[in-house]
């Protein structure tokens, strides 16, 4: 007969069960919690993507398009244009066209300081910063007296003004290969592309941090009632301008990482100066949902990046290109009537559905909800 | 000299802006030195607690069976019994569906096949196994018995108390380690806070004499406990007078009722007030909680609210995209005094007033009882629920004067009751003179300590309610003049 327990044994065992507290997967979830963690995960892999890219071209190893990079790295810098005019649009209620004009802003004043002058980055930025900041109080100046549709007719008239100017004053823009400098070194394309998605990072967190402090909830105020706003110290003025000149600056420095990464820009022939790119970005941010961050980029991706990435390697669309514009105004089409809160709204809707489905499981399981 | 007043009043503005901006975070530091402190002892009192609690619930069955084997005995019988149970039942089963098989397969080659024997065999089966697990448990609990004496039961509770020696080292040792490291959390926190408390006053010291230097003079002087006065406020649109050589005096923790009919222009004494309309003609001296008198005309809307004004709206101004929390920080924005690049970079000054603008909300939610409706987005609610939503905003504001447009409209009856109730208890709990617009008669009569009838924006009566009621120019402008007085009047 089997007897044969053991006192201390037994005693040990009931002492000691195991309920180790695993202290390094907290950590991770509570990192994983911060909003800014998804957004490095994404710089992160575009970062290795363009490593491959190195790597597939100097030792053949594994193989990642050029083509593919240089859409990804368009989305990025239309994706950076686009949450400067997220911030104008979605959180103070101001419609803009002239985000086109301020693009070209940028990439003039890169153009200029890289080639004409030869200063480094830095001084480039800090010149586009301070270029912009005067732009957008201007145009801020402008729009403490018009509202609505009426504001995004003279954005737009002034985005054409300052394409004719621009245009006027250099029919077409070059930079040599050797002429943009970081650190004193003059950096090559692979270069510019980890540092547009380190600059699209900083972008990022400082508008998340915007939108997570008090300056955010202002402009919310002002969004949706200017008399409360008002009536507790919310400053118009303030914070037109501020949003102005915060989607200057954003769309400057758009242009200045268009300039750096493309190296030649013709206004006359290349659309990104006309009114298309401004329309292009508005839907976009509509798509995506004018408050979301991430549905921004995915509008951007979805207007600029996937007919090259995904949609030309279809036969049919190969054959007939028109038919990429007409799938994505459908899509815009689609979005803006069945879901207008963009699709980030249908995210949300979507994990709450998924939420709210596995309480259901489980109660229809366990009973009651304890 | 009227360019050099407006130099001076634009000066004083600027250094009010600036003694706010030093206030606010002076007294944003204070309070959270109180409040974090607290927190950091609650955390610390957690964590020991969860320990304890942890190992006293480990430990206790033990003691009980260090004590007494033979309750760890019965345990152990109790287990193995449950388990050959198990294990019979598991074997019961097996044959059970054999046997059914079995049955199916005869009744399959011959309709009238008689089952009773295997069926007979089975409950037999079942029997043996029962007799089986009795004997078992029998022989588990004779062993034990036999096993008690042989157990050493000295030898058992000398390791015991040894683990529990060593458990008690243990959870002192923890102790001292989470005591000693939230000390020295609290003491630097602390240390850096006083060091911090210490310059902001300074600084505000230094902002209060600055002020000084720039008084703007006072030709208005009023009483000691007048907390509003407009004297002949005029307001012209175009040729419309809207409102017309107005005067009134609102006092200290008073509730004013202005009333009228439709059209009368009480709207617009409040838009007036509030720097919405700039008045034609006319001032409007307000005494801010620092005890100085100032002329509103002089200030901007948005500066009206940092000199302790808050208004309410006629059709609810309620911030719908965000939550009723957010829409109390937002009516808090101007006592945040991080500027906009501490803001870009969440320096640890912004998460500081986050945390004491928090605080403060919940405070008021408490107050005003919607607690529930936190985390809920402002759209959607009851209407009800909006209304006290635009109170609370108003509470968030430190108020001197509150200005409430028609707080009681579209409430119905027990609400507005309700309503009085909570004005009352505002104007108790936050020392503040309430100024109130209002169609609901009985409202007004019931809550007001002074009311000030207007019609066509012209003063009709000032006084108590009562008077106000008995007041003949008052009912003719309510419910119109008598056909037979009008006549009277006409022919006279």
């Amino acid at each position: 007969m089997e007897n044969n327990f053991n006192y201390i044994s037994e005693y040990k065992n009931l002492n000691y069960p195991q309920t180790i507290e695993c202290a390094a997967k907290r950590r991770v979830k509570s990192m994983a919690r911060n909003p800014m963690f998804s957004f490095v995960v994404l710089a992160l892999i575009l970062v290795v993507l363009q490593f491959l890219n190195y790597l597939g071209e100097y030792y053949q190893i594994i193989s990642i398009s050029s083509n593919a990079l240089t859409t990804l790295g368009t989305t990025v810098i239309y994706s950076m244009v686009a949450i400067g005019f997220c911030l104008l649009l979605g959180y103070s209620g101001l419609a803009s066209l002239g985000t086109a004009g301020f693009i070209g802003v940028g990439a003039y004043t890169a153009f200029f300081c890289f080639e004409q002058w030869g200063m480094p980055y830095i001084v480039c930025l800090l010149m586009t910063l301070a270029i912009s900041i005067i732009l957008g109080i201007a145009v801020g100046f402008v729009s403490l007296r018009i509202e609505g549709i009426y504001l995004a007719i003279i954005t737009l008239g002034l985005s054409e003004i300052l394409r004719n100017a621009l245009q006027a004053i250099k029919a077409s823009l070059s930079i040599g290969f050797y002429n943009v400098h970081l650190f004193g070194q003059s950096i090559p394309k692979s270069v510019v592309f980890y540092l547009i998605v380190v600059v699209f990072t900083v972008l990022i967190w400082i508008t998340t941090n915007l939108i997570n402090s008090p300056t955010g909830r202002a402009m919310l105020a002002m969004k949706n009632s200017t008399p409360a706003a008002q009536a507790y110290g919310i400053s118009l003025m303030k914070y037109r301008l501020l949003a102005f000149v915060l989607s200057t600056c954003y769309a400057a420095i758009g242009g200045v990482m268009y300039m750096m990464y493309f190296r030649s820009l013709t206004p006359s022939e290349s659309a990104l100066l006309k009114l298309a790119t401004s329309l292009n970005i508005l839907g976009a941010v509509i798509i995506g949902g004018a408050k979301s961050i991430w549905g921004t980029i995915v509008g951007v991706f979805i207007i600029y990046g996937i007919d090259k990435l995904f949609l030309q390697n279809i036969k049919f669309f190969n054959n007939n290109p028109d038919f990429i514009t007409l799938f994505v105004g459908v899509l815009i089409i689609v979005v803006v009537m069945f879901f207008p809160g963009g699709l980030s709204q249908l995210a949300k809707t979507a994990v709450y559905k998924l939420k709210m489905s596995r309480y259901k499981r489980r109660l229809r399981k366990y009973g009651t909800e304890e | 000299m009227a360019q050099k007043n407006e130099l001076k009043v634009k000066k004083y503005a600027r250094r009010t802006e600036r003694l706010n901006r030093c206030n606010n975070r002076y007294s944003c530091y204070n309070n959270y030195l109180t409040e974090h402190s607290i927190v950091l002892n609650e955390k610390r009192r957690q964590a020991i607690a969860q320990r304890e609690a942890e190992l006293g619930r480990k430990y206790a069955q033990a003691e009980l069976e260090a004590n007494d084997p033979a309750s760890m005995l019965n345990r152990l019988n109790q287990k193995a019994v449950e388990d050959k149970k198990v294990e019979l039942r598991l074997k019961y089963r097996a044959k059970r569906e054999k046997t059914k098989r079995l049955i199916a397969k005869e009744q399959r080659k011959d309709a009238a096949y008689n089952a009773q024997p295997m069926l007979d065999e089975l409950a037999r089966y079942e029997q043996s196994l029962n007799a089986e697990l009795e004997r078992y448990a029998d022989e588990r609990t004779m062993s034990a018995e036999a096993k008690l004496t042989t157990i050493d039961q000295p030898s058992a509770k000398v390791l015991y108390e040894k683990e529990s020696r060593q458990r008690a080292e243990a959870l002192d040792a923890y102790k001292n380690k989470i005591n000693s490291i939230y000390d020295r959390k609290i003491e630097s926190f602390e240390k850096k806070t006083k060091k911090r408390i210490e310059r902001w006053s300074d600084k505000t010291r230094k902002a209060q004499e600055k002020l000084k230097e720039v008084v703007v003079d006072n030709e208005h002087l009023v009483d000691d406990d007048v907390v509003l006065s407009v004297e002949n406020l005029s307001m012209h649109f175009g040729g419309l007078k809207a409102v017309s050589e107005l005067s009134f005096k609102c006092h200290k923790n008073e509730i004013f009722g202005l009333i009228g009919p439709n059209g009368a222009g009480k709207t617009t004494v409040f838009n007036c007030i509030t720097q919405f309309y700039k008045c034609t003609m006319g001032n409007i001296v307000f005494r801010t909680k620092a005890d100085t008198l100032i002329h509103l005309n002089n200030f901007a809307v948005h500066d009206i609210v940092v000199q302790g004004i808050a208004r309410t709206f006629q059709n609810v101004e309620v911030i719908r995209e965000c939550t009723v929390m957010e829409n109390l920080m937002i009516a808090a924005t101007r006592q945040f005094s991080a500027n906009l690049f501490e803001q870009m970079f969440h320096f640890p000054i912004l998460k500081i007033e986050e945390s004491v603008i928090r605080n403060k909300a919940l405070k008021v939610l408490q107050f005003m009882g919607l607690m529930q409706y936190k985390d809920m987005i402002a759209f959607g609610l009851p209407y009800g629920v909006l209304k006290k939503i635009e109170i609370a905003r108003t509470l968030m504001c430190d108020p001197q004067l509150i200005i409430m447009d028609e707080p009681a409209a579209g409430l119905n009856d027990t609400e507005t009751a309700e309503l009085a109730k909570l004005i009352r208890k505002i104007r108790d709990e936050y020392d503040c003179a309430i100024l109130l617009v209002e169609h609901d008669m009985s409202l007004v009569m019931d809550i007001c300590d002074n009311i000030c009838a207007i019609s066509f924006g012209r003063l009709l009566a000032y006084g108590t309610p009562d008077d106000i009621q008995s007041n003949k120019l008052v009912q003719e402008a309510y419910l119109g003049v008598a056909e037979d007085e009008y006549e009277k009047e006409e022919s006279a």
